[in-house]
């Protein structure tokens, strides 16, 4: 819908829909002042009746030559930090995905291994689900992260520890038998 | 003195009566927030322009410090005037667009001199923050062509109802070099509207950009005392004999209590007096610092503290 009027006061008179009871926050590359205004009006509005949701907090999606662009994350804290409450995050690394799949494909964690390339989210979320978790080097972290994590006197780095890793997801081809 | 800074608690008593003069009468100057405190909106706080009068005929300063990075100072100076402040010149004026100016010109262009091959600045912004930045002789990313050796030396994050995910994307592009600075002109997390509504502050948006850059910014405005800085090296003001007069605990009264004033806090504005006495009562260190001295309805009742 288009502004009506060219600055915030001419913004928050709009009417608000009176059936949104939640603010979902997604990758969003035409997020605006104006959207974060919106969703702050919904949140002052319904209070805890209205759901704050981030769907993931990943600061930045890598492009290639080490360049890359911001992640939901930043989308989420700008709306955390203006409404002055946390988003409930449903992506890695909280349980509820792996719920969500455990739920309708039977996914016995023992038997499961969780393979990624980020430790805050796929291989802490593997770690607490009680997956076996495999980092493969092909992405965002490299090996000597892991070394310092794991060298680090702190319980909550260690779950950000792998049980494997393997340079790149094709070495596990010759695993697998004819 | 006025009883500020040092160690202790602060009480939050109200200030009328015969504190009233205790507490004004050997204060020399005071500090005063421009929004909720002097004004809401485009109405002028009522018998704030008087009280500014009645300073003025009593021989004591009345400066302003503003974490507000809207507009420039030359547009606050008319702000005042059209709202009914008599005598406030821009001088007397601090807001954190132009603190942010000067904080800049000091790391990118040193002790003076002229801004080539100092740099430019990429500001999320609007026009007033950008005015600051370009008086401070400084050169903005974006306008006209870089010459040679004019890289991007600060992205400076203010008030900006036009923020994108472009701005964004484009600020952390410039902040991949360790050497740019990230600036923030205030922590503000949102302002309140006249009908009861809220906007999104400075520090929702620099939330943004620190959590896409991995980067901490550094914060100009209030509670940090860099502004305070600005006004002593312009006026050589005695903390122990300045009172600072706000209305958001979070922002003006810790600025108050790190630069060693005694604080008032006024109740036209963001801050409830059950949020300062719910600080008082907590376990928290951080906490206690958040308790102004004193507390007032409205600087109007500051009047009868100073003599006729």
């Amino acid at each position: 819908a288009a502004l009506p009027g060219p600055a915030p006061k001419d913004w928050v008179q709009a009417p608000l829909d009176p059936a949104v009871r939640a603010v979902l926050v997604g990758f969003d590359e035409h997020f605006s002042y104006a959207k974060l205004c919106q969703a702050l009006r919904y949140l002052l509005r319904g209070g805890p009746d209205c759901l704050l949701v981030g769907t993931n907090r990943d600061h930045r999606l890598p492009l290639e030559g080490g360049a890359g662009i911001p992640g939901t994350g930043c989308l989420v804290k700008a709306v955390e930090t203006a409404a002055q409450r946390e988003a409930f995050i449903v992506g890695k690394p909280n349980r509820f995905m792996f719920d969500c799949v455990a739920g309708e494909f039977q996914v016995d964690p023992a038997r499961t291994i969780m393979v990624g390339d980020r430790l805050d989210t796929d291989i802490l979320m593997g770690n607490d689900c009680g997956l076996t978790t495999l980092l493969t080097l092909t992405g965002v972290t490299a090996l000597d992260e892991v070394r310092s994590h794991q060298d680090s006197g702190c319980p909550a780095r260690h779950s950000l520890v792998p049980d494997f890793y393997v340079d790149s997801i094709a070495d596990l081809l010759p695993a697998l038998g004819e | 003195g006025c009883g500020g800074g040092g160690g202790g608690m602060a009480s939050c008593r109200r200030l009328s009566g015969a504190g009233l003069r205790e507490v004004l009468g050997p204060a020399q100057g005071l500090l005063f927030d421009c929004d909720g405190v002097l004004w809401a909106g485009e109405r002028a706080v009522p018998g704030a322009p008087e009280l500014l009068e009645r300073l003025r005929r009593s021989g004591k300063a009345a400066l302003f410090v503003s974490n507000n990075s809207r507009r420039s100072i030359a547009e606050l100076e008319r702000r005042f005037t059209r709202l009914g402040f008599r005598g406030v010149r821009a001088e007397h004026v601090f807001s954190s667009a132009l603190c942010s100016a000067l904080f800049l010109r000091q790391r990118l262009l040193g002790g003076g001199g002229n801004g080539s091959g100092a740099g430019r600045v990429f500001v999320l912004g609007g026009e007033g923050l950008r005015g600051e930045v370009r008086d401070a002789g400084l050169r903005l990313a974006g306008e006209d062509e870089p010459a040679p050796g004019e890289p991007v030396r600060a992205v400076l994050v203010g008030y900006d109802d036009q923020f994108t995910f472009a701005k964004l994307a484009q600020a952390c592009g410039y902040l991949r070099d360790p050497q740019c600075l990230l600036v923030a002109t205030d922590p503000d997390p949102w302002h309140p509207l006249s009908d009861g509504q809220r906007t999104p502050g400075t520090g929702s948006l620099t939330a943004a950009v620190e959590t896409a850059s991995g980067r901490k910014a550094l914060v100009v405005g209030k509670p940090n005392t860099y502004m305070f800085d600005c006004i002593v090296e312009r006026f050589g003001v005695d903390p122990s004999r300045t009172l600072m007069v706000g209305d958001r605990l979070e922002t003006d009264i810790l600025f108050g209590k790190n630069c060693g004033l005694a604080t008032i806090l006024t109740l036209t504005g963001v801050s409830r007096l059950e949020e300062a006495q719910a600080y008082m009562a907590s376990d928290s260190a951080a906490a206690k610092d958040l308790v102004p001295n004193y507390y007032v309805d409205s600087i109007a009742d500051l009047i009868p503290g100073l003599d006729e």
